[in-house]
């Protein structure tokens, strides 16, 4: 395996990955400041900012799915280890290789079921029900989070691959 | 083949992938599709998929927990930890054992703000341990108030654990956040009194600490009152039915991040940390309740929930000792499994027996998280141990365990007086909500 993709990989999924948290960042805080807004118009000004909590569901969905990508890439997700000492260096490439091309297949097909929604939602106009925020976006979003993990299981993939034949 | 050997095989493919160093999500979500797609169809396995991700990370309810790790990761970056922890030194440092008590104070505050045991245990660790070190306290009970003090994270709100819990279960998160505040204080008076205990036996274990003028005992108390404030708006308003939890979990990372900017304790380099810390563990909570909501409806379609269920009563042990039987089970999946994990892969299971047993849900919501607490500091992998020990890698580990006993004791204690006095847990939420 050419030592430069080894190498171009992972600093691209790595640029990419926390390129995308930048944007679950941005709707953290917006989802903050719509929060407090809509408590301050309620209390304060009597005016309860009806169909805040559609813009607060969508902002949920771009920081979780933005932000997905770099908890993978981290390799954040919670992972029992007690057996780690007992497998082997060959164990451990296994289970590690078994986890990652299943969830690439898994992933994948969410990613496309995703784009198939998106596009339906886009085709027949899906609004919400009280602010008509289109509902595609969503479903992109979703898909791309999606996507990019999907790219990330492949970089993390070739990596450990590429290690393997290096140690032998 | 039935489905119920299609569910027992998946149960069986879902420990050898999270045995393999599969992440406990991945294996969850692997087998729930998979045995899904064999049990119905690969097409509606597909949809299962989409459906469950998106009404999971689109969820109004789930936005309460980004909310609430933010407001504990920026208290934490701006060094609130540290106020909090003075000033319960600051008045009850003097006594014998008192630094170890003010550990278990101190974590019991920053519960309050942190829904994370990890969390508390670490940002208290990082003050209180080289104080109490610097005094000469017995590393054991140093360590182990720490950690002990540390779990009081999942279960004083905002916790992580109830909020998993009540997605779950569709329990009231306000309900379960309620229910945890009075066990919360209890153990949290247990564990002095554990620390007292240990002094009363080996005085040289807890020396007493630096006496203080009134006038600075009182600053510290001004110091943690805009901390305090906070909490008892956000968790008050709950309570006073001012806000929803959502809303209280807004409002308190808002006034957090704002005292913090106030008081100049957060730079951008510690903002932008907490918020990738923040959005990192999200993000891995969020593809857990995604996983689990995907691997529920086929463990359904296997009715292995219900012949578990049926086989327990069946025995004829009666509600109670069904309980114990499954408190024994928690304690023992606890001292292996990640305790957020245990939770998700087991209430499915298990939720439906205390049902039909006449437990009370929120009731038992407090028992499991007291027993998941319990597996943070419990022998051979308590993940508070290891938090506590990589502030002082110099104290054995076994030294840290030996020390937590104590406090693992004082929780048996609180679970064995909750389970006796059910009100502890229900009084609180049956006074806000009514039965």
């Amino acid at each position: 395996m050419s030592p430069r993709i080894i190498t171009a990989w992972p600093r691209f999924i790595g640029r990419a990955t926390l390129g995308l948290t930048w944007a679950a960042g941005a709707a953290m805080v917006l989802m903050i400041l719509l929060i407090i807004v809509s408590v301050v118009m309620r209390y304060l000004m009597r005016q309860p900012l009806l169909g805040s909590n559609e813009l607060i569901q969508l902002a949920s969905v771009v920081l979780v799915m933005a932000a997905l990508p770099y908890c993978t890439e981290k390799q954040a997700h919670i992972r029992v280890d007690i057996l780690d000492g007992l497998m082997g260096p060959w164990g451990q490439l296994a289970g590690d290789l078994v986890f990652r091309l299943t969830s690439i297949f898994v992933l994948t097909l969410l990613t496309w079921r995703a784009i198939l929604k998106a596009a339906d939602a886009f085709r027949w106009g899906d609004t919400t029900n009280m602010l008509s925020l289109p509902i595609w976006p969503g479903y992109a979003i979703l898909a791309m989070g999606s996507a990019l993990c999907v790219l990330v299981f492949i970089g993390q993939t070739i990596v450990i691959l590429a290690q393997r034949d290096q140690q032998e | 083949m039935s489905p119920t050997l299609i569910g027992l095989l998946g149960i069986a493919a879902l420990f050898g992938l999270m045995l393999f160093r599969t992440p406990i999500a991945f294996a969850m979500l692997i087998v729930g599709f998979f045995g899904y797609a064999i049990l119905r169809d690969f097409n509606s396995a597909t949809a299962l998929l989409l459906t469950e991700s998106y009404s999971t990370v689109s969820s109004f309810t789930l936005i309460v927990v980004p909310m609430f790790i933010l407001l504990g990761n920026i208290s934490s970056a701006a060094g609130f930890s540290r106020g909090l922890y003075d000033a319960a030194n600051a008045w009850i440092g003097r006594l014998p054992g008192g630094l170890a008590s003010a550990s278990v104070l101190g974590c019991a505050a920053f519960s309050a703000v942190s829904g994370s045991s990890v969390a508390t245990a670490l940002t208290i660790g990082k003050v209180a341990m080289p104080e109490m070190r610097r005094l000469g306290y017995a590393d054991g009970l140093a360590a182990g108030s720490v950690a002990a003090g540390g779990t009081l994270g999942f279960l004083i709100p905002p916790s992580t654990a109830f909020i998993l819990y009540a997605i779950l279960t569709e329990e009231s998160i306000g309900r379960l956040f309620m229910a945890g505040i009075l066990p919360g204080l209890l153990m949290t008076l247990l564990f002095v009194i554990a620390v007292w205990l240990v002094v009363l036996f080996r005085p040289e274990a807890g020396p007493r600490g630096e006496a203080l003028p009134l006038k600075a005992k009182l600053l510290t108390l001004v110091d943690s009152v805009p901390l305090v404030g906070i909490i008892v708006v956000s968790i008050g308003g709950i309570y006073i039915g001012a806000f929803t939890p959502v809303e209280a979990s807004g409002i308190g990372a808002g006034l957090v991040i704002l005292l913090a900017v106030l008081r100049g304790k957060l730079s951008w380099d510690g903002f932008k940390t907490a918020s990738l810390e923040t959005l990192k563990s999200s993000a891995m909570l969020y593809f857990i309740v995604i996983s689990a909501n995907v691997l529920n409806p086929f463990f359904a379609m296997t009715q292995i929930p219900q012949l578990l269920g049926d086989g327990l009563t069946s025995f004829g042990l009666g509600a109670y000792a069904t309980l114990f039987v499954i408190i024994l089970f928690y304690i023992l999946l606890g001292m292996f499994m990640d305790e957020l994990a245990m939770i998700v892969l087991t209430i499915p299971i298990v939720y439906p027996i205390i049902i039909a047993l006449g437990f009370d849900p929120i009731w038992f919501g407090v028992i499991l998280v007291i027993v998941v607490q319990m597996g943070l500091i419990a022998p051979p992998v308590g993940l508070n141990v290891f938090v506590v020990r990589s502030v002082v890698p110099e104290v054995p580990l076994l030294t840290i365990y030996r020390g937590v006993m104590p406090f693992l004791l004082a929780m048996m204690a609180a679970l064995l007086l909750i389970i006796i006095f059910p009100q502890i847990a229900l009084m609180i939420p049956n006074s806000m909500f009514g039965n």
